[in-house]
């Protein structure tokens, strides 16, 4: 069963159309991902799931219901938690403090003591420097934190935007093998990536986007192996 | 030598009564970006509030001013979403509504120092309890400091203290961590408008006033706020207490007609060589 199905989305910056009718499913149970050049998209299409841009049209159902209309905290409340790109963390606040704020819904309030043991399980890291500013944080960290936000809010969705962006490449694997524990510990996820072989190795189903429209979707085994997506990002 | 003591004494603790009128301008400059230019008019209506309620009810200033805060924090609430709600959420980005906003906070400053002109006229007011001036004082300065204590408890204690902190850094994120951003912008502008009533409510009890006394303390309180940034209320006690002392020992040499005069001189040389604060507050 889908967890999420967005249908014939359509969003605009002011007048300017970015996303032309996009439709995409994500099962339960599921890691999806959704793949594409600079500019497609991607962000705009996460944002718009959100509930962040002014001007979206089409259906967004989460769990059988067309959440469209409902301001983002209402969508972060049944489940539907984006891990932004460029992390976002809340600079002035520690660690901890940006962990508890993740666990702001009351569900999350509920877990966030059991969610918190989990984050510091994932990433040592966070916890040796759980009093420190968040903005003091590396990049890789930062991540680190971003996503571990998104675990304390009990996310029946997670959705990531380009978590390896701009991160060396050791810590790019190291970034991917979590995503791949969270999919194995039952999450949902959406991954959106600029590293097409990293992600299509984990992922289960994928879209391509470009221009703002779904050109090509399938297993993500067979997506690795298709000759217009090898061209168009492996440059093979 | 005890003229020195003296003013030292006085200077730290009008300098406290201060910055808990600071306080509410920082908060709402700091989380909504807007600069509230209803602040001395709160102020004001603070005053005129403990003097009503001590003639009428004969409840003192120390007393009332608890109410003060309530009555504040229900009208910044109202006033939130007459004024500011609509150019606040429609902008994209505060650059948007850097001018409209001061705009309206400035009409809803008019409209209240209007009714009071209208009620009042100008005639100089003052509450007249049985205690020192040197009693009043102090007892406005605790208050001034157990109101801060408890500010500062509520932002970082608290999670709704900690969605205000997070919606001032980034509102975006913090609508993805599931904060009702709206409320919590309302509920900061409530909350800076109740401390603005209530340091008049304790101003009053320390020193005459009239409908027009607001625009002065809102002067300071724009001093204090750029003296100790807008990062968290130790800075603004640190800024408030430097005003106090500045003011009282200059008022040892000088005239102290001359007062607004520095005070306006160090607000612009703050800003042209230190706009961040001279402690580097975080905005
Ligand atoms: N805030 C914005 N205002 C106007 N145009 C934008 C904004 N953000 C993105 N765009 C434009 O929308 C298009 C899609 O951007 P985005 O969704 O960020 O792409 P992707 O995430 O796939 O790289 C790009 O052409 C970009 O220039
Ligand atoms: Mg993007």
């Amino acid at each position: 069963m889908a967890i999420l199905e967005v249908k014939n989305l359509k969003a605009y910056y002011d007048e300017v159309q970015i996303l032309w009718g996009v439709n995409f499913k994500v099962e339960k149970g599921s890691l999806t991902t959704i793949l594409g050049p600079n500019g497609a998209g991607k962000t705009t299409t996460l944002k718009a799931i959100m509930g962040l841009l002014d001007k979206v049209e089409g259906e967004i159902i989460f769990e059988g219901e067309n959440i469209k209309n409902l301001p983002p905290y209402k969508r972060v409340e049944r489940g539907l938690v984006l891990v932004p790109e460029g992390r976002m963390i809340f600079p002035e606040l520690t660690v901890l403090e940006n962990l508890e704020i993740g666990a702001y819904t009351s569900k999350a309030r509920k877990f966030a003591k059991k969610n918190l043991e989990h984050v510091f399980e994932l990433f040592p890291r966070l916890k040796e420097r759980i009093h420190q500013k968040a903005g003091t944080l590396s990049g890789g960290e930062q991540q680190m934190l971003a996503i571990g936000r998104g675990i304390m809010a009990c996310p029946k969705l997670l959705i990531l935007d380009e978590p390896s962006l701009g991160l060396a490449p050791k810590l790019v694997l190291s970034i991917f093998e979590i995503i791949k524990k969270l999919k194995e510990e039952g999450i949902t996820l959406l991954l959106v990536e600029q590293n097409v072989h990293l992600a299509l190795n984990i992922a289960d189903y994928g879209y391509i986007l470009e221009n703002g429209k779904i050109v090509d979707e399938g297993d993500a085994k067979k997506l690795e192996n298709d000759p217009k997506v090898l061209e168009a990002y492996l440059g093979i | 030598m005890s003229i020195y003591i003296d003013t030292l004494i006085n200077g730290i603790l009008i300098g406290l009564i201060y910055s808990l009128a600071a306080m509410g301008l920082a908060l709402i400059w700091g989380v909504l970006k807007v600069i509230n230019l209803s602040h001395g008019a709160f102020i004001t209506l603070g005053m005129f509030f403990a003097y009503l309620v001590f003639k009428y009810f004969h409840i003192p200033p120390y007393i009332s001013v608890f109410l003060a805060l309530i009555v504040g924090f229900i009208l910044g609430f109202i006033s939130y979403f007459i004024a500011l709600h609509r150019i606040v959420s429609k902008a994209k980005s505060f650059k948007e509504y850097e001018l409209s906003s001061l705009l309206s906070t400035f009409s809803l400053s008019l409209i209240i120092t209007g009714i009071l002109l209208f009620i009042f006229a100008t005639t100089p007011m003052a509450i007249n309890l049985p205690l020192s001036l040197f009693q009043t004082k102090l007892l406005a300065s605790i208050f001034s400091i157990i109101f801060t204590v408890a500010l500062g408890l509520f932002l970082y204690k608290t999670y709704l203290g900690k969605a205000i902190r997070a919606v001032s850094q980034n509102i975006d994120a913090a609508k993805l961590m599931g904060i009702n951003t709206t409320l919590v912008l309302a509920i900061s502008f409530a909350l800076g408008i109740a401390l603005a009533m209530g340091a008049g409510n304790l101003i009053a009890m320390v020193f005459p006033f009239s409908s027009l006394s607001g625009a002065s303390y809102e002067l300071k309180s724009f001093i204090i706020c750029v003296i100790g940034g807008l990062g968290n209320p130790i800075g603004t006690i640190i800024g408030g207490i430097l005003l106090g002392l500045l003011e009282n020992f200059f008022g040892l040499f000088f005239n102290q007609g001359f007062v607004p005069f520095i005070e306006f001189t160090i607000l612009i040389l703050l800003l042209l060589f230190k706009p961040k604060g001279l402690f580097g507050g975080s905005k």
